[in-house]
């Protein structure tokens, strides 16, 4: 029965209701045929969904453009689709974990095209690769949007034969890591060899086929062991599978594939994009409690991953880029503080800062009204959105009312509706 | 009738007794017998009439019978409090508030149709009213009493000196201002404690000094500088006498003049944490330009190679206007705060630094 009733029940969590609790349940009491009657809204002075809809059929919220190198600022607040092979390559990791599902259900996966992508991408185009590589921040609040567009950038460069290193969340390497050993090459830093195995795993999957036709070789001799030794010249997939194969090794071998491929970048053999989400982690203390007292913990900094990482954020190379999001999630401060930010120097603080400066940060604000509208409109047309209030004028306001225009809010209010 | 007035005149004298045995031979029938008086009940006959003064005409006050045009100065020439009479002014102060604790119907009524009812929120006027007598008031200063102030302090004034028309020529040449008080007390003796007292202001501005030793003036007067105007005030008390209070002002201010220019040997091991604010010359922020400049100047050896105009065109990169403008930003970004314009000025900066128009 699709009575009044349900909806009402469904969105009593919600702070305003289109369609009031007593006109409702006086209407189904009367008429008892559990259908809306929406000539007696209309005569109440409500909006009747079905004579005034904001939109018939399909609203213009996708681009045809699903090449990303090709987005500019004309398909802003449009959606593009992403094929299964770019989500599999690189974004199989990194979006928020919900989008994942939603990609199922609606049976393709778009991304919106949003400005601060946009204004990467414009500056990535007028850079040099012959000048030391740039360095991007994303920063904004909570859910909105800088992981996507992250992804979005990965893709666009990834679309143009660019090697990608992905980090998905760099705080992970300091709060779950399961396996933590010494370091044998250097005295004071911790490895976490199944961490590194994961990342040159990635490394693998993200960039196997163009890191086989490239072909790319070492500039010299790794020994590893009295009889595991990478000669000068051997393949760096080589190097790679070396590193999954001997998990031991695979902190170190990181290291070498680091220093490898930022030497090739700067011989301007290919092109390297340094992809880090939660970057402001690797500035924070870690979970990991040292051997000599209980309360005190290691720092990020003396993780052998961090270490390699930071090398390459440095700009002593060229030919490439990073790309970087601060997140307040990413630190140890406490998120109900008052005094937190969102903002890159706080996040960083003065050590983090001083290393990645000078940086181009990048504002991802929420939705805009364009920008709210398409994905409302997208969401409709994709029927994630049924209930026919969420058609109407005044459903969408309550809509962006509830959730700021965030979008990762936006998301959460649309599932009731 | 001399010895009956004499009579009835004692018994209106004392009053005590009610009851009073009189003789009178003309009142009485029979004159062996006296009579019961009792006064104010029996007609005693004559009684002494009381005089009374005539009542006097109210006049009315000063102010009906004011001219238009009159010399207010000779009505109020001094200050003195508000005399209702005297002020030709329709002027009202204060407040009526009647309390009204107990309701009940009558009581609503009588509040309703009573004159304070009408009165009720509205100020009084000035007849009578003592809101008026408490507050000072500056009758005794309108602009005529003024003129006529300076027209009797003329003939002591000396002529203004040339060069020093203006406030901001005084305070050009000269800079320091020195406020004191006299007192005068009717009293046994002349000297009033708070005349000691010599407040020194001076505006550090107009003293000669660079960024070290202005740095190190005011963090040795501490809260005696205000940074909002620039100025140092120095209250000074400590002496008896006010003389030796200027004294000690002025020598205080030539001491912290002079010890502000002094570079001791333990400031070079000033460190950036010591720093009270950011100070791109002396952080990390420079060493990284410096690097990514250099780097630029060698790469712009190859033609192909985009770099920006100003890496080209001046030899001390550092010194140029974009990094200069990108240092300003990030010193701003550190010292007034982040948020998001702050955050754009330095995005837009670095972006002039690092990549090419």
């Amino acid at each position: 029965m699709f009575s009044i009733v349900r909806p009402v029940l469904r969105r009593s969590a919600c702070a305003c209701r289109l369609i009031t609790s007593s006109s409702s349940n006086n209407s189904s009491t009367e008429q008892g045929s559990g259908t809306i009657n929406f000539n007696e809204l209309f005569q109440k002075g409500i909006e009747n969904p079905i004579r005034n809809p904001v939109k018939k059929g399909l609203a213009v919220c996708r681009t045809n453009q699903t090449d990303p190198s090709q987005h500019t600022i004309r398909h802003e607040g449009l959606y593009y689709r992403v094929a299964p092979e770019a989500i599999q390559r690189w974004m199989k990791e990194g979006l928020h974990p919900d989008i994942y599902p939603l990609f199922r259900a609606f049976n393709e996966s778009c991304l919106m095209v949003r400005r601060p992508a946009i204004e990467i991408m414009e500056c990535m185009r007028a850079a040099d690769y012959s000048l030391p590589a740039i360095r991007y921040m994303l920063y904004g609040r909570a859910g909105s949007g800088k992981s996507s567009t992250l992804a979005h950038l990965m893709h666009f460069c990834g679309s143009q034969d660019w090697v990608i290193t992905h980090v998905p969340w760099a705080p992970v390497l300091h709060r779950y890591s399961k396996e933590r050993v010494p370091s044998t090459f250097k005295e004071g830093r911790i490895d976490q060899p199944a961490d590194a195995a994961k990342w040159l795993s990635r490394l693998m999957t993200t960039n196997d086929p163009l890191l086989k036709t490239l072909n790319l070789k070492t500039h010299r001799k790794y020994i590893w062991s009295r009889r595991e030794v990478t000669e000068e010249g051997d393949a760096l997939t080589e190097l790679i599978d070396f590193g999954l194969q001997r998990v031991k090794y695979a902190p170190d071998v990181m290291g070498a594939v680091i220093r490898e491929l930022k030497l090739h970048a700067s011989s301007g053999n290919v092109k390297v994009l340094v992809a880090i989400d939660g970057v402001n982690g690797m500035w924070e203390q870690t979970r990991y409690i040292r051997e000599e007292s209980r309360h005190k913990f290691f720092h990020a900094q003396e993780l052998t991953i961090v270490q390699h990482l930071m090398e390459f954020l440095k700009n002593d190379w060229t030919g490439g880029a990073s790309v970087c999001t601060v997140d307040e999630g990413a630190t140890i401060k406490e998120m109900n503080d008052p005094l937190t930010s969102y903002m890159p120097r706080f996040l960083l603080g003065q050590k983090g800062f001083d290393f990645l400066d000078p940086f181009i940060p990048v504002h991802v604000p929420d939705y805009s009204d364009k920008e709210a509208n398409s994905c409302l409109d997208y969401y409709t047309d994709r029927k994630w959105i049924q209930h026919p209030a969420g058609l109407t004028e005044a459903g969408r306001t309550e809509m962006f009312f509830l959730s700021c225009k965030n979008p990762l809010e936006l998301y959460k209010v649309s599932r009731r509706w | 009738m001399a010895s009956a007035d004499q009579i009835s005149h004692e018994s209106m004298v004392n009053q005590s007794l009610r009851f009073k045995m009189a003789r009178s031979s003309v009142s009485c029938k029979y004159s062996e017998f006296s009579m019961v008086v009792i006064p104010g009940h029996n007609h005693t006959g004559d009684s002494v009439e009381r005089r009374r003064r005539p009542e006097l005409p109210v006049i009315p006050p000063r102010e009906k019978s004011m001219p238009i045009d009159q010399d207010w100065t000779t009505v109020w020439p001094t200050a003195s409090t508000f005399k209702w009479s005297a002020v030709p002014l329709p002027i009202r102060q204060g407040r009526v508030f009647v309390c009204f604790k107990n309701f009940s119907e009558s009581n609503i009524f009588n509040y309703f149709h009573s004159q304070k009812a009408e009165q009720d929120g509205i100020p009084p006027g000035k007849y009578g009213n003592l809101e008026l007598m408490k507050i000072p008031n500056f009758l005794h200063l309108t602009p005529n009493h003024i003129k006529k102030h300076c027209a009797a302090l003329k003939e002591f004034c000396t002529e203004w000196p040339e060069g020093l028309e203006t406030d901001e020529k005084c305070k050009k040449h000269f800079p320091v201002e020195v406020i004191s008080s006299d007192y005068i007390v009717d009293s046994i003796s002349l000297r009033d404690p708070r005349a000691r007292t010599v407040c020194i202001k001076i505006n550090l501005s107009s003293l000669d000094l660079d960024s070290h030793a202005k740095d190190k003036f005011i963090r040795l007067v501490g809260d005696r500088y205000n940074a909002d105007t620039g100025e140092l005030t120095l209250e000074l008390d400590r002496c008896p006498m006010k003389k030796q209070n200027h004294d000690y002002g002025i020598y205080l201010l030539s001491a912290l003049f002079k010890e502000s220019w002094k570079t001791e040997g333990w400031e070079s091991e000033k460190t950036v944490d010591d720093m009270e604010m950011y100070v791109w010359s002396m952080n990390e922020s420079k060493k990284n330009t410096q690097q990514i400049t250099e780097v630029m100047k060698k790469a712009a050896e190859n033609p192909s190679c985009k770099v920006p105009e100003y890496v080209l065109k001046s030899e001390n990169v550092l010194e140029t206007e974009p990094v200069q403008e990108y240092a300003a930003a990030v010193e701003d970004l550190h010292n007034v705060g982040e948020d998001l314009h702050s955050l754009e000025k330095y995005k837009e900066q670095v972006k002039k630094m690092l990549l090419a128009q």
